[in-house]
């Protein structure tokens, strides 16, 4: 099981994404930017699910603070944004994966292992 | 320009593509199968704008709000009846263990999502088949009549692409109007764009 941490501003979507990860992986939910970097600071993770679009902080200037501050730390985007350049974007800044909602459980799991399994 | 001189067919075409991929991502949010009929699509300007909605004389709406800009700017806006939109977060959150929090914000934040999900659907195929790039702002939510949905976005727009598109659920439909506000300059560039893919 692997300890993951979920920052999306809207609850429902971390409800949901929590719900689909189910007993396989353990989700730690964060509403945003700021919080997701301070829990990062202060436990450690196998991996991000990260939303792009949020107030505040967003999504890929978090991406940039992972990449930097957590070298190796994996970020899986989950996006509603569909655009062909908003996925390369992210993949460019340092994602691992980009994964778009509306999720389904067996895409985010596959995404998530297919992650996790390339790690050394 | 009268706006009957504009050619909507090709406009329509795209739209088109983009509301069937709207009415995939309200399946898979839904778990239902989702059938979408007769979506039709108007160009209307601003003071016509409430004549040509599918939901004109509805008491109480919701609306999602989504500002864009890059290679084209405006804002778009998924309107339903409250009535209908309760119906929608009902189904999406009734297996979902929620948060603790009061009903309307939760209401609030799940319709958010779900204007997100759909508009995403709706302009990110057609910016992908136009090989173009948007930037979305994050969605906003509003309750209300019509006029006070609207006002939201209504303000600096010079015209309105208005879908009307009923999405028939399992055992029930919901009417919903999706509007893409533009200035004239902005509808310009993107119909000329459209017009190239089509006519290759």
């Amino acid at each position: 099981m692997a300890k993951l941490l979920v920052v999306d501003d809207s609850p429902t979507s971390r409800a949901i994404v929590t719900r689909l990860l189910g007993d396989k992986h353990k989700a730690i939910p964060s509403g945003d930017g700021e919080t997701a970097l301070a829990l990062l600071a202060s436990e450690s993770f196998d991996a991000v699910l990260l939303d792009l679009l949020m107030p505040g902080m967003d999504g890929p200037t978090v991406l940039r603070e992972i990449v930097v501050r957590h070298p190796g730390l994996p970020v899986i985007v989950i996006t509603a944004d569909i655009q062909e350049t908003t996925r390369a974007r992210v993949m460019g800044l340092g994602a691992a994966a980009v994964v778009n909602k509306p999720l389904r459980q067996d895409n985010l799991l596959a995404g998530i292992d297919a992650v996790l399994g390339k790690l050394p | 320009m009268s706006l009957s001189e504009f050619n909507l067919e090709p406009i329509a075409e795209i739209v088109g593509i983009g509301i069937g991929k709207a009415a995939e991502v309200l399946n898979t949010m839904l778990n239902s199968h989702v059938r979408l009929t007769a979506p039709s699509l108007e160009l209307v300007r601003p003071e016509d704008l409430e004549g040509a909605l599918f939901l004109r004389g509805v008491e109480k709406l919701s609306a999602v709000e989504m500002g864009f800009s890059g290679d084209f700017e405006g804002s778009a806006e998924l309107v339903f009846a409250s009535a209908d939109a309760g119906k929608l977060v009902d189904c999406i959150t009734n297996d979902i263990p929620m948060p603790d929090g009061d009903l309307d914000s939760i209401r609030a934040g799940t319709l958010c999502e779900v204007g997100n999900i759909v508009i995403n659907a709706l302009l990110g195929n057609i910016v992908n088949v136009l090989h173009s790039e948007l930037t979305y702002t994050v969605p906003l939510y509003t309750e209300g009549s019509l006029a006070n949905v609207l006002r939201v976005v209504r303000d600096g727009a010079e015209l309105i692409i208005v879908v009307r598109a009923r999405f028939e659920v399992e055992n029930f439909s919901i009417d919903g109007d999706l509007l893409i506000f533009l200035s004239l300059s902005t509808f310009a560039r993107l119909e000329t764009a459209i017009r190239r893919f089509v006519d290759g």
